[in-house]
């Protein structure tokens, strides 16, 4: 190639980057490009070049601050009180935004150490339907809870093992301390952490638990699992299976207001929801097995009702029923049919 | 530049494996924004980029007993970005249809092959620096406020011929010095708007 060539096509290139090139400049450009390797690695060095010094976002604009103490945090290095207020501030607002019900209510007190030093009275988190929570753990663990779910733990968790019991569903970020196991107990599975981040569903008849960070144990029907990060554990027909390499946030974006489906049948988004809203769905046998991707970021139940509406050709009714339980709440119910 | 404690690579991934808090800080410092800026060339969002360049460093801390770097700490910084933006997109909804031109456009150039802002930044404007003043105003108003020659030429009360003079002493002085970085495509783009 000669030096006029090279700059022809340097003109070309440079065009092209600009956005300024026309249809056959562009296929002259594709066509040099797909001659060899060596012009397909040119043509990259110099898009490189173009894309550095012509970055998306503004340097000055990227908040290293901010993104250090998450880090910090997120790696256990620092457990900092002010910035974990300032990320509960934010999202107390988005939960607000979404006007979801009150968020915490403690109701309960249990007595659960009776033996040691003195007796101190047990702490119960509970959350409302369609609401979240988000806490400091007396020993600096952080942990949110996701609707309809009740978190119980011991208000001085310092000596010996770190004990919560838990209904519903949770994600830990459990601070780090080898010499305190941190266990989660559920009614089918008892998860041992001593520093790692996890979420455990424990809603009535399903028990999971989903490995981000660090490495748990997994206690179930005695016998013990162990967990590596990206590793989901779930009970099915009351058996251990153990799915490697899922995509955690999936299991885990509860905790930011966001539910994630991609291609996951309608039977499983309803029971995903209805673990989470105050609301029964009745589905069509024919319909169960449709598959739908969504995501979710605060909806309300008709909302969602709406979308299921919108892409596929299905017809949604609700009604209000008397719960089971026979008290005077009225619960809703979800007719989901073919149009 | 804050005052780094670590001097050079070899000290502060050695400590960095002895745990130290301050080592992992000093690397997150250094190449945080660098980091995001490049994960920004393959994904439109921004707090995106920022998540998979924490979720990087996050990785780095929790592997740092094992952390084997051959090349260098800026090349691992790379393909570990480049390998956590490939797995994003792989998850995006519209996987299909983009996933190969994005899987091209990322892994294009090896990670030891990739330049990063501040450092090319720096390079440029340490040159630009030791320009004439005169020389360098030129350069400026071609760069930041984009005007043609003649324009140039009229705010700066000189002839076409010393801007064209000048800016082709420019291009040739920032050719030479950063003869590393395959600029061509760069100083191409940064006068053609100005004949």
């Amino acid at each position: 190639m000669d030096c006029n060539d090279n700059n022809h096509t340097d003109i070309l290139i440079s065009r092209y980057l600009m956005g300024d090139a026309s249809s056959p400049e562009i296929e002259e450009l594709f066509n040099w490009i797909k001659l060899s390797d060596e012009n397909k690695q040119y043509f990259h060095r110099q898009q490189d070049i173009w894309s550095v010094l012509n970055p998306a976002i503004d340097i000055e604009n990227v908040n290293t601050d901010n993104a250090e103490q998450k880090v910090l945090r997120k790696t256990g290095i620092a457990l900092n009180k002010r910035s974990f207020f300032k990320k509960l501030l934010s999202f107390w607002s988005r939960i607000a935004a979404v006007a979801v019900l009150p968020l915490i209510a403690i109701i309960g007190v249990l007595l659960f150490r009776t033996m040691e030093d003195s007796v101190l009275d047990n702490v119960t988190i509970t959350t409302a339907f369609g609401s979240l929570s988000s806490t400091n753990l007396p020993d600096g663990s952080a942990v949110w809870l996701n609707a309809n779910s009740s978190l119980t733990y011991s208000p001085e968790m310092k000596s010996g093992t770190r004990d919560v019991f838990l209904r519903g569903e949770a994600y830990f970020e459990v601070k780090s301390d080898a010499a305190h196991p941190f266990n989660v107990h559920t009614p089918y599975i008892t998860v041992t952490a001593k520093g790692t981040e996890f979420n455990v569903n424990a809603y009535d008849s399903i028990a999971s638990v989903t490995l981000v960070n660090g490495r748990v144990d997994v206690e179930v029907k005695e016998q013990s699992l162990q967990l590596t990060p990206g590793e989901h554990l779930a009970l099915t027909d009351g058996k251990p299976m153990v799915r490697d390499n899922i995509d955690t946030a999936r299991y885990c974006s509860w905790r930011n207001g966001m539910l994630i489906f991609e291609d996951e049948s309608l039977l499983n988004i309803c029971n995903r929801l209805q673990q989470m809203y105050d609301v029964e769905f009745d589905i069509a046998p024919e319909l169960r097995d449709r598959t739908f991707r969504m995501i979710l970021n605060g909806e309300n139940i008709s909302e969602i009702a709406h979308f299921f509406e919108m892409s596929a050709p299905v017809t949604c009714i609700s009604e209000t029923q008397e719960a089971h339980n026979g008290t005077s709440h009225l619960k809703q119910r979800i007719r989901i049919m073919p149009l | 530049m804050e005052n780094e404690k670590f001097e050079n690579e070899v000290l502060l991934l050695a400590a960095l494996k002895l745990d130290s808090h301050e080592a992992f800080i000093q690397i997150f410092r250094k190449y945080y924004p660098d980091l995001v800026l490049f994960a920004s060339r393959f994904i439109l969002d921004t707090e995106t980029c920022e998540d998979i360049v924490q979720e990087a460093f996050i990785k780095i801390w929790s592997n740092r007993k094992i952390l084997e770097i051959r090349t260098s700490l800026k090349t691992y910084l790379i393909s570990l970005v480049q390998h956590l933006a490939l797995n994003e997109i792989k998850h995006r909804k519209v996987k299909t249809l983009y996933q190969d031109m994005y899987h091209e456009m990322i892994m294009a150039l090896p990670a030891d092959e990739h330049i990063l802002y501040t450092e090319l930044n720096n390079a440029v404007e340490n040159l630009l620096s030791q320009l004439d003043p005169e020389v360098l105003e030129t350069y400026t108003l071609s760069r930041t406020h984009h005007l043609k020659y003649t324009e140039i030429a009229q705010k700066l009360n000189i002839s076409v011929r010393t801007v064209e003079a000048r800016v082709s002493k420019t291009i040739k002085f920032l050719q030479q010095n950063l003869k590393g970085y395959n600029l061509i495509i760069y100083l191409t783009l940064l006068f053609q708007h100005l004949t």
